[in-house]
């Protein structure tokens, strides 16, 4: 793996403005950033609801400014962390990091214990899949897995702090992560748009240095778009104005988004395919809801893929654009989707996991389609999906998925 | 697109200025040079004394002192009600909420920071900067602003009814630089030289060269 320059980081630091740069933390690989933007922190603070969630938001920016070490939130019904960090920027390769933690705060804990309540302590352990047992740190950069994990945690533990209580906390937590994803968007955008423009700038470097900075932009646009898809999540627009549909070169957006998957289309050895090979696609759509679209559409379709390392030939993705009737189609090559979910539309609810889901080893959360069915409702689309069985009598079965959106 | 579009003038108001530092250099690097930044207004009369062609107007933060609860959309409804003609950007980090969208209607576009790169930004000022200079835009614009307000002029019947012709006339032709505008705002300013206030109106048609 290419590594840094310092001289070439120097230049970069000094292309990033001093709000983001914060100073140097970024640079350094800290975390320490977002703490030490203290108007977000402050109006974050501000925006939450809960007095007991404010003080644990500000404790948690303080102590984010003054350790290296992650700090914690302590949410009514859970014990919740988040922190990214430029992962070892110097050093490359310049990936992000969304750390977390989850596991049960100490006062939910304490009501189920002195509820005694089988009920509660079955239910939760159901939900969570005794998440709240084992409390570990994650950074496999899945924001919206852990946080629905630990949505579920609260869900279980409703039961036992009574609904009244929940839905208050409910709305609490859903308020939290909203602000949390808003406010973690601002700097990000910042210091993503910096790094675009010092990758634009950087002529005097090597390639490899070069790469790097613009594989850094395309980690910052993974977590960018996770939290856009958590935003949408915690707080669902619930209609769009006219004036926020801007032209969007889709072309460009899947290429853009399959170059940042494309080492997990190599791990497969899958390859993608465009029909027609070139643009002009475009459509009039919310840029960041149709980039959550599209990523989940492509993470979806290479995830249940299958494995093509054993075949001299690569598996393949097609991307097929058609102009005249505004539809795109997602056509993959591996699980099958079982009839019945497409029959009713259980495939788009949040949390269905479909029975071959779980197989060959594939973890679906429930959260991808969920999020893609939601945008197309939104956007006025109408989605339909497709599942064949190619190798019916084949030892291991795969079937050819195809995902159709058509826009108005 | 004509290097004529890339002189018209860019306004950006937002308090947080590392988030549009970029924005502004990247756009300093494709040519657009005729750019202003404003952290904060005090009074509204600074936002127009910068005569903008464009604005990209960020919503929290900005005009607190003049309006603590409507913020930047204070500044938009002064904008949209002294020059309608000015192209307006909401430019924001925040999500566009239900509650501020009868507000936030009167913007051109709504775009949030986070979903804007760069390549998406020249993209988005090319376009509204050739609607807000580009006659067949231009001026489309304004002639719907007279059509609304045709009966409260003090002109005569028959004024009146040329006036309807010739601006519905117009709208017909927006998008297309081949109709002769240059004519059109000759024949508007005869017939409103001697109305009071519509003058400055036609005064805004734009007969901006494609060059």
């Amino acid at each position: 793996m290419a590594r840094i320059a310092e001289s070439d980081l120097k230049q970069i630091a000094a292309a990033l403005s001093t709000r983001v740069a914060g100073a140097g933390y970024v640079y350094n690989g800290d975390a320490r950033f977002l703490a030490n933007n203290a108007a977000p922190c402050g109006h974050f603070c501000n925006s939450l609801r809960g007095k007991g969630a404010r003080k644990a938001c500000k404790t948690f920016y303080q102590s984010l400014a003054t350790t290296t070490e992650p700090a914690a939130i302590t949410c009514p019904f859970g014990f919740h962390i988040f922190y990214i960090a430029l992962d070892d920027v110097a050093g490359c390769p310049a990936r992000i990091v969304v750390h977390s933690y989850c596991g049960p705060s100490e006062s939910a804990r304490l009501l189920l214990d002195r509820t005694g309540s089988a009920f509660a302590r079955d239910e939760r352990k159901r939900l969570t899949g005794g998440l709240s047992e084992m409390p570990k740190w994650s950074n496999d950069g899945s924001v919206v897995s852990v946080l629905r994990e630990t949505y579920a945690a609260a869900v279980g533990q409703a039961h036992a702090i009574g609904e009244a209580d929940f839905h208050r906390a409910l709305e609490d937590y859903k308020d939290f992560v909203a602000s949390f994803s808003h406010e973690a968007l601002s700097p990000l955008q910042e210091i993503r748009t910096s790094l675009e423009l010092a990758a634009k700038r950087l002529n005097t470097v090597d390639q490899d240095s070069h790469d790097s900075v613009v594989q850094a932009v395309g980690a910052l646009d993974r977590v960018r778009i996770a939290l856009e898809g958590m935003r949408l999540l915690f707080d669902p627009a619930k209609d769009l104005l006219s004036n926020q549909l801007i032209q969007v070169d889709v072309y460009t957006t899947i290429q853009d988004w399959c170059r940042i998957y494309k080492s997990k289309c190599d791990n497969r050895n899958l390859r993608v395919y465009y029909e027609p090979p070139r643009g002009p696609w475009s459509l009039r759509v919310v840029p960041q809801y149709f980039e959550v679209l599209i990523s989940n559409l492509i993470s979806n379709g290479i995830k249940y893929s299958f494995d093509a390392r054993t075949y001299n030939d690569p598996g393949k993705i097609v991307f097929r654009f058609d102009s005249t009737h505004r539809s795109l189609t997602v056509v993959n090559f591996g699980v099958p989707i079982p009839r019945e979910d497409i029959d009713s539309g259980a495939l788009f609810e949040l949390s269905h996991r479909s029975k071959t889901a779980g197989d060959r080893g594939r973890t679906g959360k429930g959260v991808g389609l969920y999020l893609v069915g939601l945008i197309a409702k939104l956007l006025n689309a109408t989605i339909s999906v497709q599942s064949e069985i190619m190798n019916p009598s084949g030892k291991e079965i795969f079937a050819r998925n195809e995902f159709r959106i058509s826009f108005r | 697109m004509p290097t004529g579009y890339k002189s018209g003038k860019l306004l950006f108001i937002d308090d947080e200025e590392g988030a549009v530092k970029p924005y502004i250099a990247h756009l300093r690097d494709e040519g657009f040079t005729n750019i202003v930044h404003m952290t904060n207004v005090a009074t509204l009369n600074e936002v127009l004394q910068h005569a903008p062609d464009l604005v990209f107007l960020d919503i929290a933060g900005v005009g607190s002192t003049l309006d603590p609860k409507d913020e930047g959309l204070a500044i938009l409804k002064y904008i949209k009600k002294q020059t309608p003609w000015t192209r307006v950007v909401i430019l924001s980090g925040s999500q566009f909420r239900a509650d501020k969208a009868p507000d936030l209607a009167s913007a051109d576009v709504c775009v949030t920071k986070a979903s804007l790169n760069l390549a998406a930004l020249v993209n988005l000022t090319e376009e509204q900067l050739k609607k807000a200079l580009a006659p067949e835009y231009r001026n489309v614009r304004i002639s719907s602003i007279l059509l609304d307000n045709i009966d409260d002029l003090r002109i005569g019947w028959f004024s009146k009814w040329r006036l309807r012709r010739l601006v519905t006339e117009a709208m017909s032709h927006e998008g297309d630089p081949s109709f002769d505008w240059v004519g059109l705002a000759k024949k508007l300013t005869t017939i409103l030289k001697t109305t009071e206030g519509a003058l400055s109106i036609v005064k805004a048609l734009g007969v901006f060269g494609h060059g």
